[in-house]
């Protein structure tokens, strides 16, 4: 297929996806059906037949009694001051993932959690988080969850549980722990840590694991300051960043604080923007948002930065602090380095143009030295102390996991004790792990599952999940979090610094709540336990404050300029250039499980990716030009042979990845996960090894011929009509941008991109909105795509979930849809992410054509959707011109399990089949506020009623409000010149707009971009139709109304 | 089927002339289909009244459901003779949702000096001492779909009595009011009949004094009571 034989100035600069630009047959089935997937005649019955039995089935039921089954009340017995039954509440906790530790607020309705939101009072989450914290509930009442104690030994498994295990270990560990190893997670816990230390005291050895860790750069700050050191990000002061494949917005451990600053940097009302520069292979987040985005091979970023470095040094002047390791000789080579790129010089110039308010960012796919040499930079510019700081800490001094393969085929290793993790599926597969571990005579495995781990221990204990569990963790700002649960252990399960408590404390193992009381106890300044509870009224104030706050008041600690250690640094080395036959493997941690850990997420395997739009797999993506020199296509199944090892993936070509780059996420291609993630993807630690654990050259394709199918929503309601004339009339009208510049001279630019209407009238009489008037801001200039507000609405609102087969279809049932467009080169694209769900129109077309008045307008102009009215005729989507409604085509809740059922919210009514369903602004989230108000005896206050997207949004791009309280903060920003309809020229008044995107392009770089490469200021300027760019000629048109 | 082209002229009246051979006549022995539609037609007259009546008898309406509960607990013994109020046991009904059941704990404070070997008690004492909950039958049970709040109504001034009756003097509970969206709207419609003073909300006996529409429009306009008669303010 001629897929992206898109012609430079064929005008038809935005597009959605390479089906779309080569208009496939696919690709038009998807668009000329509304239901694409079609409709299926219930199992082996004709419609007739199916008429017949409901017919006589209605009959019967009319036989039997009025009233539905008799409904029990049942009170507690005891009293049980603060639980009122049916009234929500909220505990602070703590979600510990990889190194980072996120605050948040979970929020438990009669003792079951049933939402995860930030910690508005930390400033490490203000309220907001990441995708996976939100998911993290659903975790919990996972059925594949591991429940009892098992026993393996030669051919036989046995049900036990933790007293028979306690039985079992006391003895043995009573007399110290030599010939013992422990392999931790990267935890944040003081309790662990503590724990692990008198562990080792006992004769112990502990190792670490963490797939995706951030060795390279903690290396990296010991070459350049002699220390570990935890990296703080102030990127509120940050006018110019340049970032180095670190896709800080998403996977740094602070991401979330991160982005909310980020976002603060880039509200153009404030008269400043911030300018990103990204360097990447991958398409991520923060490429996303770049204004300039360099797709690059990630180890040529390596030399790119150096080349940086020289062209700071030899080309603008800037001095190195005095024994930093590089000298300007050593750097002499790299100036005008090809991996670099033409524009390395204007960046050179910006950064030192804003020296003291730059900041240089590199990733965990960088060597050490890369990462040492960004931290110089930064000092050199004098960024250090102002839009980064350090928090210097020791890294605690256990082996890494090809030091336990050692120690275990060197037989010192008798008993193997696996504290959460799954190392034999997600070892390097190199090291020969999975062997190894058969070596030790015991292996103790604590897991939520029972994993491919826990499968080959001789011990599987379950664990507990962070809802259940009591501990201690460290923010990456240093301040001490609490981590309570929130339920007691649904199973048979207990917490890490239960096991370790057993091992260590021999006769008299303490419980989580006392490990982790005592060790706040101790890390106070106590000695010993801690005081029993309410013996101690000082310690006992502390100790509820801190469960309260959900962390320490003053813990954090404040960042410092750390002194340069001068160690020598390696410029990267010489390799063979890439090709076809040598291309490079990157391996990222995946958007939707991570590092695998949350295969069993429904939620999360049903999310698409922010940019691939895949769900329920991964897939090796490649660029165009790529896919095209090796004959390959979407959807191809290859062989990809890497260093001695093959694998089988399916071929994603993905606009913006890097030439001759290949990528494929972690986590997926488990045999061993649950229900939900078995068999989903490919496995890509197959292909890892120790020495490349995040990238490697010599991975060649080969096409096996073979097909695979991946599901991949981004052609799926899709908004505009076939063919490039009317996508490219209609998107810049649907997702508009501009420049800072063009925003600054001509403010009004927004009102010329869309559609231009005649004077808009109204067939019918419109309403009157004499309360409130409910309306959501959507600000693209800093929504990321980060998936966070599809996975809140999706928990605060009972979605459900309907598999691979069903999304293919085109029936997944989110009721946000993030919209991702391409915009330019297919090589070197710009991407804009809109996200969109109903807009709760006015004039709402959805409203004018239900048969039965099951979708309404509400007087505060919500359109409603009464579930038991609605007979699923499906006209109320069809006439929607946004796309928004969803059909459950199943009763997609009918097979979950009580335990499954427990995650659902009780205020939102759960549909059945054949009933339309959409956003409702979160309408109970309304009626709390205004029963609230009144409870209150006051009217409802700007800011009372947070719909879950909006809260979960680290970058606050989501406002909701009341348009008619003219103080309210979405009526301000419906005031901005950049605020528009999305297809306002319909005259249905959608109740949700947007704000334009604003790009910072450098000025220096802008007039070469516009010849070619990164082409987007002047490519979508201005549609064809204008003729000239946009806002030339001001103020001439009005919105289309407000 | 007739073709097309032996339309039927209006000019001309059925049956005038055998000249239309070709037309469509029904034999004679259909003509029993005649009294049969009658009858059906009437059948059906009577089946509708009998399913009308029965869906709104006061007996499906639920109006009357009076189950046995486990505990013979009398609401005219304790809220009527000896005057406790509603929210001694319904504690959380001005701030929640529910009203809520009060736990065992409520009625040993009383009961572990009142009565305290009452055979009728029998199940309240062993529920206090194993900590067992007491399983109450629910009487107002609204379906699943809607989303009713105790808290919002109270504070707005609608008295216990107006939609639970005088349970001051019910032995045992029993429904009242039909709990139907008709009736709903009803009040939502026109509010002012059951607007009262808030501190009166749980008097079972409160009357108005002197003008009784002029107190609720009163009582509407001072505390800006608009109720909604929008679909999303019960389902959602």
């Amino acid at each position: 297929m001629s897929a992206y034989s898109l012609e430079p100035g064929s005008g038809s600069p935005y597009w959605r996806s390479l089906q779309e630009l080569a208009d496939t047959d696919e690709y038009r089935h998807l668009m000329e059906h509304e239901f694409p997937g079609g409709i299926d005649a219930p199992d082996g019955m004709s419609r007739r037949r199916f008429l017949q039995i409901m017919s006589a089935s209605i009959a019967m039921t009319s036989l039997t009694g009025c009233r539905w089954p008799v409904e029990k009340i049942v009170p507690y017995a005891a009293n049980t001051p603060g639980i009122e039954p049916g009234t929500p509440i909220r505990f602070a906790t703590t979600m510990e993932m990889g190194a980072a530790a996120l605050p948040v607020v979970a929020t438990s309705y009669d003792g079951r959690p049933i939402k995860i939101d930030g910690n508005p009072d930390h400033p490490l989450s203000a309220g907001a988080t990441s995708v996976f914290a939100q998911a993290s509930v659903l975790d919990l009442y996972d059925s594949g969850r591991s429940q009892k104690v098992l026993r393996r030994g030669g051919l036989f498994t046995n049900d036990t549980d933790w007293a028979a295990f306690a039985a079992w270990a006391q003895p043995r560990f009573a007399a110290g722990l030599a010939g013992t190893a422990i392999l931790t997670g990267a935890t944040t816990s003081p309790a662990v840590g503590m724990l692990l230390k008198q562990a080792a005291a006992r004769g112990a050895r502990i190792f670490m694991h963490e797939p995706v860790c951030r060795l390279n750069e903690m290396r990296g700050l010991k070459t350049a300051f002699g220390t570990a050191a935890r990296t703080q990000l102030d990127l509120s002061a940050a006018e110019v960043i340049v970032d180095f494949d670190s896709n800080f917005l998403q996977d740094h451990p602070t991401a979330v604080r991160s982005a909310k600053a980020f976002a603060a940097g880039r509200r153009a009302e404030s008269g400043r923007m911030n300018r990103l520069y990204s360097f990447e292979n991958a398409f991520s987040i923060t490429g996303g948002m770049a204004d300039h985005r360099y797709p690059t091979a990630a180890r040529d970023i390596g030399p790119a930065v150096w080349a940086l470095a020289a062209e700071l040094v030899l080309g603008c002047g800037l001095q190195l602090p005095a024994g930093c390791g590089v000298g300007a000789a050593q750097l002499g080579a790299w100036r005008g380095h090809a991996a670099g790129g033409p524009d390395i010089g204007p960046i050179a110039r910006d950064l030192v143009a804003h020296r003291g308010t730059g900041l240089l960012l590199a990733g965990v796919r960088q060597d050490s030295d890369v990462h040492a040499l960004v931290h110089i930079l930064n000092a050199a510019l004098d960024n250090t102390g102002r839009t980064l700081s350090y928090v210097p800490f020791d890294l605690p001094a256990f082996g890494l996991i090809d030091d336990l393969v050692d120690a275990l085929n060197g037989g010192g290793v008798s008993t193997l004790v696996i504290l959460g993790g799954n190392p034999v599926y997600d070892a390097p597969s190199d090291l020969g792990f999975g062997a190894a571990f058969s070596r030790a005579g015991e292996r103790i495995h604590l897991g939520l599952h029972d994993d491919a781990t826990g499968q080959a221990s001789t011990w599987h204990l379950p664990a507990n999940h962070y809802l259940e569990n009591w501990d201690l963790a460290s923010g990456w700002d240093g301040s001490l979090l609490a981590v309570q649960p929130l339920i007691n252990p649904l199973y048979d399960s207990r917490g890490a610094t239960e096991l370790l408590s057993l091992l260590v404390d021999g006769a008299a193992p303490r419980t989580g709540f006392q490990v982790a009381r005592d060790t706040f106890f101790q890390l106070g300044g106590g000695q010993g336990p801690a005081p029993a509870v309410d013996a101690d009224p000082d310690f006992e104030k502390r100790w509820r404050a801190f469960l309260h706050d959900g962390s320490l008041a003053g813990s954090a600690q404040a960042g410092v300029a750390l002194p340069l250690a001068g160690g020598a640094l390696a410029a990267p080395p010489e390799t063979a250039p890439l090709g076809r036959d040598n291309l490079e493997l990157t391996f990222l941690q995946d958007q939707s499980v991570y590092d695998g850990r949350f295969a069993d997420n429904a939620w999360l395997q049903e999310m698409p990716d922010f940019m691939t739009k895949l769900t329920w797999d991964n897939a090796a993506v490649v660029s165009p030009a790529t896919a095209k020199e090796l004959g390959i296509g979407h959807g191809d199944l290859v062989e990809m042979q890497y260093r001695g090892r093959s694998l089988d993936a399916a071929v994603y070509v993905l606009p913006g990845q890097a030439r001759h780059s290949v990528t494929l996420t972690l986590g997926y291609g488990r045999d061993d996960a649950g229900t939900v993630g078995k068999g989903a993807g490919f496995n890509a630690y197959r292909l890892r090894t120790w020495d490349a654990l995040h990238r490697g050259d010599g991975l060649k394709l080969r096409k096996t011929g073979r097909q695979y199918k991946l599901a991949c929503t981004q052609d799926h309601f899709a908004i505009d009509k076939v063919g490039a004339a009317e996508i490219q009339k209609r998107v810049p009208g649907l997702a508009r941008e501009g420049t800072f510049e063009q925003y600054t001279n001509e403010p009004h630019f927004v009102d010329h991109l869309g559609i231009h209407s005649p004077p808009l009238i109204s067939l019918w009489k419109e309403w009157e909105y004499t309360g409130h008037k409910w309306g959501m801001a959507v600000d693209l200039n800093t929504c990321t795509g980060c998936n966070a507000c599809v996975i809140g609405c999706q928990s605060e609102n009972n979605i459900p979930v309907v598999g691979k087969d069903q999304v293919s279809r085109g029936r997944e049932m989110a009721w946000i849809r993030l919209d991702r467009y391409f915009l330019g080169d297919p090589e070197d694209p710009k991407v804009a992410q809109q996200p969109v769900a109903c807009v709760q129109c006015e004039m709402a077309p959805c409203e004018q054509v239900c048969p039965v008045a099951a979708t309404t307008h509400t007087r505060e102009g919500l359109n409603a959707m009464v579930y038991n009215r609605c007979v699923g005729t499906r006209y109320c989507s069809n006439n929607c011109p946004y796309k928004v409604r969803r059909f459950n085509w199943y009763n997609n809740f009918e097979d979950l399990t009580q335990t499954q059922r427990l995650v659902l919210n009780p205020d939102v009514t759960v549909r059945a089949r054949g009933v339309m369903e959409k956003c409702t602004y979160c309408v109970q989230r309304i009626e709390t506020a205004r029963i609230k108000a009144r409870v209150e005896d006051r009217s409802i206050r700007d800011g009372d009623i947070t719909p879950a997207c909006a809260q979960t949004c680290p970058t606050d791009a989501i406002v909701f409000g009341d348009l008619n309280d003219k103080e309210s903060r979405v009526s301000k920003l419906r005031e901005l010149s950049r605020s528009y309809d999305l297809l306002g020229y319909l005259n249905i008044k959608p109740r949700t707009f947007y704000l334009a995107r604003l790009r910072n392009p450098n000025p220096e770089i802008a007039g070469h971009a516009a010849e070619g490469g990164h082409g987007a200021p002047a490519g979508h300027r201005a549609p064809a139709e204008h003729g000239t760019p946009a806002g030339h000629d001001g103020g001439h048109a009005e919105k289309a109304h407000g | 089927m007739a073709p097309d082209n032996h339309a039927h002229d209006p000019g001309q009246g059925p049956g005038t002339g055998p000249e239309h051979h070709d037309r469509f006549v029904f034999p004679k022995w259909t003509n029993w289909l005649r009294e049969a539609v009658a009858l059906a037609a009437l059948g059906g007259v009577v089946y509708a009244v009998v399913l009308v009546a029965g869906v709104f008898a006061p007996k499906n309406s639920a109006i009357g459901y009076a189950p046995e509960q486990p505990v013979p607990y009398s609401h005219s013994l304790h809220a009527g003779e000896l005057g406790i109020d509603c929210r001694y046991c319904h504690v959380t009904v001005e701030r929640s949702a529910r009203a809520n059941v009060p736990p065992t704990a409520t009625c040993m404070n009383c009961h572990k000096t009142i009565r305290t070997t009452s055979p009728k008690l029998a199940l309240v004492r062993q529920s206090a001492e194993t900590g067992q909950p007491i399983h109450w039958v629910r009487v107002h049970d609204l379906p699943d779909f809607v989303y009713f709040n105790h808290a919002g109504h109270v504070q707005s001034g609608v008295g216990c009595v107006s939609c639970h009756g005088r349970v001051d003097r019910m032995e045992v509970v029993e429904q009242v009011a039909p709990l139907t969206m008709a009736w709903c709207l009803g009040c939502h419609r026109n509010p002012e009949p059951n607007l009262r003073p808030r501190e009166f909300v749980t008097a079972m006996e409160w009357a108005p004094e002197g003008d009784a529409a002029a107190l609720g429009a009163k009582l509407r306009a001072e505390r800006k009571i608009a109720p909604s008669t929008d679909c999303a303010t019960c389902h959602r």
